[in-house]
């Protein structure tokens, strides 16, 4: 079953956007519902692996979380569910207690991005080092003058 | 003291120097001509053997694997482990905070000391042994025991979990084959009657079929097994891989030497080599023949009966072969984890042993 | 008491008991630096142990972060190509169709069939030498120091004929948007299939040298097993899940780049001696894949149709129009792929890659626990990870 015709069906209050055509089909969810809706695409549509998780920024007052899910059989597919928050307190509640692939690929995206995982179990830094400052892939991130001592500008 | 007899060249030198201080030569200049004979046995013979084996395992590992081994040092790379040896002594001595001095500097030195002393027990030709001590034997294989001493010195006072797991694992590894391999050894020992090397060299005196390792078929089934036996159990207590969990370079690092380095790291380094070759050169002395020739010349009353040089060489063309075999397997095999090494020992070597050192006697008292 | 990324590395819990009258140990708290021989990397591993029984194993990465996905939204789309090559640096080809292919589909870019045969053609070159790499690394931590140099012995090989074409032995910089960078000629493509021939001839000695050991096998068999629900929930893909019995192949179930005429089988665990999903299996796996890469390169030669080797409309400032896309390739580690979101501009707006060695090395926490320190290293050999793609 495709993701849109699934969503539609179990949470229709739930779904804010679905793209069906083009090079990117995905559907976008409320934040808050996003666990369910990943349910429904695990039950229904045969989602069995998280195959990935990405933060991508919109300014001036969105960020988006894109979570791409795989069908391994019959009839592989990706399918993408899309989830969008105010950027001045981006919160989603977190897949890790379900998905365990989440677990890491969530850390990524609060490590990179800044975005929360509300019931993370383990909500630290990655890849960047536990005294960093800031979140790299912002849009209007300030890159640092030194860190302890060496100096980060050319 | 237990030296059985004075070997000649012992006592031409308490001779000579009793000569020059112009009394008459005694236990002093008995004792004092032996340790001169070990010392020259360790400085000339064991030493360049040692770098010389070193060199011969690095050509002979990059021939097994496609590549040439040292070739820039010297010619064909012959001069690879004296750079080697240069390059160690100019070394940073690197002593750790918090590591415990005294012991951390000792323990090379006990495990030097243990693996050279080995070689003072050894018949390398007729008449050419520094000690013919009545129990050689049984004192080679007390030297092992010595040696885990010192590693477990090295793994402790390092103060480095990873050295101290590589300590640990040696313990538990070369202290388990004591077992195995002191009861094959014991199987040509009691074979012999003597626990004096010499003595069992001289019981396989004469052409290949009086080695001890196959003197009639009887003997074979119980010989056989004992000789892999203690070989196994040898490449164990010399943590020689398959074996070399100790010194396991992708697990460990280095295993008890991790944080050794220049020539403290030598002093490990050379007593491995020393080792494998003082344990080649045992099995050789109780299975093979020791320094007699297959054809039997060197038998009593035979053409080469007592030359010096000829025995010099059978005993190095088997101790080699040995030790070729041992290097052979190191690039071979990959390495067995630690609670199936215990296991080995345990349940397999150890019942084998058992089962040789039983037979060996009932061949013994059956004639 | 310090605290790295959340993991507590103090030594105050007592290890409980096994049997109510065993001795009362304590847990060591051991750290596989990042530096070290077996974790293929700057991969720091936090172990706490019961002598040399894992009770929890925390990996610790971020040591080899240098920021590729930063970096490729400030530079220009032919600018940012070399970058993804480092991620992955033994499987550089497979990384750089990551990226090439999203950007592509986003774009609509047209790829002539020259090209794409020739992309298959060295993707699979490289999935050879790759896997000939982690194989004999496995070795090589196993113990067993000689079939890593036969292995090398063929990768030597192919490094000289990838070095011919491309420019390079370990980073290519070949597979530009629209195609590649440079044709082959007919005698390096004889050179291939012979080169081809010598791998496969060599399969036996390394079967019979490694895989089929006795002590190889005591070693890997039944040890570590990830099994498919496992594989799955940690989204660990490539040889491990396909070892776990799983058959998933991306170049079979959603192919790119042509690999759709191509006549090949996706070995799937169980294979002949362990249990499925086990160390030795993924092994196996790996030089079974081999051959399958070999049957693909052979007839990828054999039936390379003539043509550009590029689409002569992406020029140096080439700037892909708004959109976005996400296609996933099949990398010698598991599965590669590219988020890529554009806005028109001279730069990706948003390029996300994922390596695989990201997910591979999540599940090291779970599975590692009961194991002893030596099947700790059988673990991490054979799920084959390689820090770069992991870090980014």
């Amino acid at each position: 079953m495709k993701p849109a015709e699934a969503l539609s069906a179990a949470m229709p209050d739930a779904v804010e956007e679905a793209v069906e055509e083009g090079t990117h089909p995905f559907v976008r969810v409320k934040a808050e519902r996003i666990v369910e809706a990943a349910r429904v695409l695990r039950e229904k549509c045969g989602a069995a692996m998280l195959h990935q998780v990405s933060g991508v920024d919109r300014p001036p007052d969105r960020m988006e979380v894109v979570y791409h899910f795989t069908r391994i059989a019959p009839d592989p597919a990706f399918l993408c569910l899309k989830v969008s928050v105010p950027r001045s307190d981006p919160v989603v509640p977190s897949l890790a207690n379900e998905w365990a692939s989440a677990n890491w690929a969530e850390r990524e995206t609060w490590d990179l991005m800044g975005i929360r995982f509300a019931g993370h179990p383990h909500h630290y830094r990655i890849l960047l080092p536990e005294d960093w400052e800031g979140h790299p892939l912002r849009k209007d991130y300030q890159y640092p003058v030194e860190y302890h001592g060496v100096d980060c500008v050319e | 003291m237990i030296l059985a007899e004075t070997p000649p060249f012992s006592s031409h030198i308490a001779g000579w120097l009793a000569g020059l201080v112009g009394m008459e030569p005694n236990w002093l200049f008995s004792a004092v001509g032996a340790l001169v004979v070990a010392a020259v046995i360790l400085l000339l013979v064991v030493t360049p053997v040692g770098l010389g084996g070193v060199y011969l395992e690095r050509k002979l590992a990059g021939r097994m694997q496609n590549r040439r081994g040292p070739n820039r040092v010297g010619p064909y790379g012959l001069l690879q482990s004296l750079a080697d040896g240069v390059k160690l002594l100019a070394k940073e001595d690197i002593l750790q905070r918090g590591a415990d001095s005294p012991l951390f500097r000792f323990a090379p030195y006990l495990v030097f000391m243990a693996a050279f002393a080995g070689f003072v027990v050894l018949p390398f030709a007729p008449g050419l042994v520094a000690a013919d001590l009545d129990v050689g034997l049984f004192y080679f294989l007390a030297l092992i025991a010595l040696e885990t001493v010192g590693i477990v010195m090295a793994g402790w006072s390092s103060n480095n979990k990873w050295s101290l797991l590589g300590a640990m694992r040696e313990v538990a590894q070369v202290v388990s084959y004591e077992l195995p391999l002191g009861l094959a050894a014991m199987c040509p020992a009691l074979a012999v009657g003597s626990l004096s090397l010499v003595a069992i060299t001289d019981y396989q005196a004469g052409p290949i079929w009086k080695w001890l390792l196959w003197r009639d078929i009887y003997w074979a089934i119980a010989m056989v097994p004992a000789f892999l036996l203690f070989y196994t159990a040898g490449l164990a207590a010399a943590k020689r891989a398959p074996f070399d969990l100790p010194e396991a370079e992708s697990e460990l690092t280095a295993g008890f030497h991790t944080e050794y380095s220049g020539m403290r790291f030598g002093m490990f380094f050379l007593p491995e080599y020393a080792m494998m070759l003082s344990l080649s050169a045992v099995t050789s002395v109780l299975f093979l023949g020791g320094y007699h020739d297959p054809i039997g010349l060197s038998a009593p009353g035979k053409l080469f009966d007592g030359v010096w040089w000829w025995g010099l060489l059978w005993f190095f063309l088997k101790t080699t072969f040995l030790f070729l075999t041992q290097i052979a397997l190191r690039w071979t095999l990959p390495r067995i984890r630690i609670d199936q090494v215990m296991y080995l020992c345990y349940k397999v070597l150890l019942p084998i042993g058992m089962g040789s050192l039983l037979l060996t006697a009932a061949l013994r008292l059956l004639g | 008491m310090t605290v790295i990324q959340g993991v507590k590395l103090d030594e105050s819990e007592r290890a409980a008991p096994a049997l109510p009258r065993d001795i009362l140990t304590e847990e060591l708290v051991f750290n596989m630096g990042p530096q070290h021989p077996s974790t293929h990397g700057v991969l720091r591993v936090v172990l706490r142990t019961d002598g040399e029984v894992v009770h929890d194993c925390h990996p610790l990465v971020g040591n080899l972060h240098r920021c590729c996905e930063k970096i490729l939204e400030n530079l220009t789309y032919v600018q940012g190509l070399p970058y993804v090559d480092r991620m992955d640096y033994l499987g550089a080809l497979n990384m750089e169709m990551g990226l090439v292919l999203s950007v592509e589909k986003a774009a609509a870019v047209e790829v002539p069939k020259r090209a794409q045969y020739l992309r298959v053609i060295m993707c699979e070159i490289n999935r050879v030498i790759s896997h000939l790499f982690a194989a004999g690394q496995f070795g090589l931590d196993m113990g067993a120091f000689t079939p890593f140099l036969y292995m090398f012995r063929e990768r030597e090989e192919a490094l000289l004929l990838l070095n011919q074409v491309t420019g390079g032995r370990l980073l290519y910089h070949y597979i530009r948007y629209g195609g590649v960078t440079r044709d082959v000629t007919d005698d390096w493509l004889k050179r291939c299939l012979a080169w081809c021939d010598r791998v496969a001839a060599h399969m036996d000695e390394y079967n019979n040298l490694l895989t089929y050991n006795h002590i190889f096998l005591n070693r890997t068999c039944g040890v570590a097993i990830i099994d498919k629900s496992t594989a799955l929930r940690y989204a660990a893909t490539g040889p491990i899940l396909r070892a776990a019995g799983v058959a998933r192949d991306l170049r079979k179930d959603i192919p790119y780049s042509s690999y759709e005429d191509f006549d090949f089988k996706v070995p799937v665990g169980p294979h002949d001696k362990g249990v499925v999903g086990d160390s030795w299996n993924r092994h196996r796996q790996r030089l079974l894949e081999i051959e399958e890469s070999l049957k693909i390169i052979r007839q990828a030669v054999a039936k390379l149709p003539s043509g550009d080797v590029s689409n002569p409309k992406i020029s140096r400032g080439w700037k892909a129009p708004e959109g976005e896309a996400y296609v996933a390739s099949e990398a010698p580690r598991g599965e590669i792929s590219c988020y890529f979101v554009s806005d028109g501009g001279k730069a990706p707006y948003r390029a996300r890659m994922r390596g695989p060695s990201f997910q591979n090395i999540s599940l090291l926490g779970e599975t590692s626990r009961g194991l002893l320190i030596g099947d700790l290293i059988a673990l991490m050999g054979s799920i084959d990870i390689t820090l770069g793609e992991c870090d980014r």
